[in-house]
């Protein structure tokens, strides 16, 4: 019976595919581009479209597909109109992306004008609360505490010391720092338990749907996000609904609209690793949970298998983007993974109470800063073991898709299997 | 969210607070002077610890010195008692901007009437007026004590106002802890070394990050140090320059550099050694 269902919902998923694909690729091809002349004086004026970070002592300051890199001091914001004057230098980043760079230019600022559309303005303080956030966080924690809990809740990567975040690169640990499309869904799950706790069912539902909403135009809608948001939401619907919905149909819509959307994303590593990753913990991981015997470490055997998953999945592309093998990521992971929750609750706390009373704020603080640093602890003590990560030749397409190609068909023969043993 | 039952159970929040009690007991400072050299790249931050008593003499030119405060202080203590800029240059103060946004600072020593308007100093000014910072000029005579450790500064002159540069105008002072004094030159150049009145230290920080134009014989022979510290780090400057490391080889001094590895010095009052790593 069940393995028919699921025949048939491949059967169905490949209709929708094949409908969608030539919008796919009409969009992709499409799309507006930009030319800069290069090796010459250029003067562009544009807005500022993402959230401004350091690098070292430099500010890094996005404004649409160019890049500039400036002197930190004056800062800049997301949502200023700014004009800049320079070189620009054009870096391919996949077959159909590609950005101008800018080093130091000549950048003016210009008045505001406040005809800019709603959605800006509102994202502006959105993320002016967040930079508000991040200020009153630092003086409660040290560094790299303080950022790596703004890394979880808020996606922040703008203070993340060098040495921590190579740390945290070594160890394979990163994705749990900046966009991590896994904080969002477990957002998702706490924020359903409290508004149901306060509410009826389907105001709480939407209520929950609204704070996922913020959550990613706040940390900034990388594609990651993005991804855990939508299936967030669509898991939301279901339950709206009444409705018994499966996550790989979920993720299946989720996928096809981003693409839609935004037929770029596909290229973007950041949404590959994490496309790939929940592909992995939805079909891997309940592989491994048939098995009891794997599971018998009370806190720490799920994320193990979690990341055994995830990093099946995504391993050919790491090798062939990076050429980088971190061969102790699941056992950091594992070690670290089980934090994120009580970071999660107690840094919103925390958040929250930053803006009554300082005294409270600094006793919870002290809480949170006992996960954090334990983390920090764990991650710095992997990263600083030497032969923590492989550095190899990066892996060619070609291999890619025989990896791909052999995980399928193991997966498609244990999971028929499984469901016959089922019937 | 299996993780909320853990919220309601005192057990656990026993056990984080037996936690924090050990952790807090474990970090409770010692009675020596901790002198810590940080490593924040090409410029200057040391930090001075005595018991919970922070002083922090520069910030460096990006926020490593964030890492040096957590990792030279109990993780309980968010305030920092005296923060002092021997000049305004961003290698030196870049790193104080978020010292002063993230710790309580209780007094500041700068040089306020110097005309310097870079974006950067200027936000520092703006963010010392928005937390009220009580802040002071020191000058040549002024003595500040945080008892028992006691800051003589031997520069600037309270007559000078023009400087040939900013390197000149820098505070110049010396830490005094008992029998253990330490010379701070920020980055004056030989000129202004000859002119101070200082005689014999036991530490040396040596006096813009090892420029050539700094640290002459004649005095370091008049001030013997027997341990100098360079804060340098990759630059284009060419610094430490070969000639100051000579200098310093010819008078036994022993030389140690924070583009190496952190530097601490740790003193009774009395004796002092370098920390090993």
């Amino acid at each position: 019976m069940k393995s028919a269902f699921f025949n048939h919902l491949i059967f169905r998923f490949l209709i929708i595919l094949l409908i969608c694909l030539p919008f796919y690729f009409w969009r992709l091809y499409h799309l507006p581009e930009y030319q800069i002349p290069e090796n010459q004086t250029v003067k562009i004026k544009g807005m500022v479209t993402k959230e401004t970070y350091l690098k070292g002592s430099y500010q890094i300051i996005e404004v649409g597909s160019v890049l500039i890199r400036a002197n930190r001091f004056p800062g800049y914001f997301y949502g200023d109109q700014l004009v800049v004057i320079g070189k620009f230098k054009k870096e391919l980043l996949g077959p159909f992306k590609s950005r101008y760079v800018a080093l130091f230019p000549t950048i003016e600022k210009q008045n505001q004008n406040f005809n800019l559309i709603g959605k800006s303005v509102f994202k502006r303080w959105l993320l002016k609360t967040k930079g508000h956030v991040e200020t009153k966080i630092s003086r409660f924690l040290t560094e790299p505490e303080a950022s790596l809990l703004l890394g979880i809740i808020l996606g922040m990567k703008k203070q993340i010391p060098e040495n921590f975040w190579q740390n945290l690169r070594e160890t394979g640990t990163l994705h749990l720092v900046v966009v991590s499309g896994q904080n969002v869904s477990l957002l998702a799950g706490i924020l359903l338990e409290i508004t149901v706790f306060f509410f009826k069912r389907r105001l709480a539902i939407l209520l929950a749907s609204l704070g996922i909403i913020l959550y990613v135009i706040m940390v900034g809608g990388e594609p990651p996000v993005m991804r855990a948001g939508l299936m967030a939401l669509g898991f939301y619907l279901g339950q709206f609904l009444g409705k018994d919905t499966h996550l790989y149909s979920i993720l299946f819509f989720t996928v096809i609209f981003m693409l839609l959307l935004s037929p770029l994303i596909l290229f973007d590593i950041s949404f590959q690793l994490s496309l790939a990753a929940t592909l992995g913990i939805v079909f891997i991981y309940p592989l491994f949970k048939r098995n009891d015997r794997l599971f018998i470490l009370p806190f720490l055997s799920q994320g193990f298998w979690v990341t055994i998953s995830a990093q099946l999945t995504t391993l050919p592309i790491l090798l062939s983007n990076f050429g980088q093998i971190s061969w102790l990521s699941p056992i950091v992971n594992t070690l670290v993974l089980p934090t994120i929750p009580f970071i999660m609750i107690l840094g919103s706390v925390l958040i929250i109470f930053s803006f009554i009373s300082s005294l409270l704020s600094q006793l919870i603080s002290w809480f949170t800063w006992l996960f954090l640093t334990y983390f920090v602890g764990i991650v710095n003590f992997f990263g600083s073991l030497p032969y923590i990560s492989w550095q190899v030749e990066p892996l060619s397409g070609w291999w890619v898709g025989f990896y791909y190609l052999v995980l399928v068909l193991i997966l498609v023969r244990f999971h028929s299997k499984g469901n016959n043993a089922g019937i | 969210m299996p993780e909320f039952k853990f919220f309601k159970n005192p057990a656990f929040w026993l056990f984080l607070t037996l936690t924090l009690i050990w952790l807090a007991f474990l970090s409770l400072p010692d009675n020596n002077l901790h002198l810590v050299f940080c490593q924040v790249g090409q410029g200057d931050a040391n930090l001075i610890t005595y018991r919970q008593t922070q002083i922090l003499v520069d910030g460096g030119p990006d926020n490593s010195v964030l890492n040096c405060l957590a990792d030279n202080m109990p993780f309980w203590d968010r305030k920092i008692e005296m923060v002092l800029l021997t000049h305004p240059e961003a290698d030196h103060f870049t790193g104080l901007i978020e010292v002063v946004e993230r710790y309580q600072v209780d007094y500041l020593l700068l040089n306020p009437d110097l005309q310097v308007s870079t974006d950067g100093f200027r936000e520092l000014k703006t963010l010392i007026d928005n937390y009220q910072i009580k802040n002071y000029a020191p000058k040549k005579g002024d003595k500040i004590e945080i008892d028992p450790v006691l800051m003589s500064f031997i520069w600037p002159p309270r007559n000078l106002v023009e400087f040939k540069n900013l390197n000149d105008s820098s505070l110049v002072f010396k830490l005094v802890f008992g029998q253990f004094e330490v010379l701070f030159l920020g980055d004056i150049s030989s000129e202004i070394e000859d002119e101070l009145e200082v005689d014999e230290v036991a530490v040396l920080k040596v006096a813009h990050h090892g420029s050539k134009f700094s640290t002459n014989e004649s005095f370091l022979s008049k001030i013997s140090p027997k341990i100098a510290v360079i804060c340098v780090g990759k630059n284009r400057f060419g610094h430490p320059h070969p000639d100051v490391l000579n200098r310093l080889l010819k008078q036994n001094v022993k030389t140690l550099r924070t583009d190496q590895s952190e530097v601490e010095i740790i003193s009774n009052g009395i004796d002092y050694q370098i920390a090993s790593q």
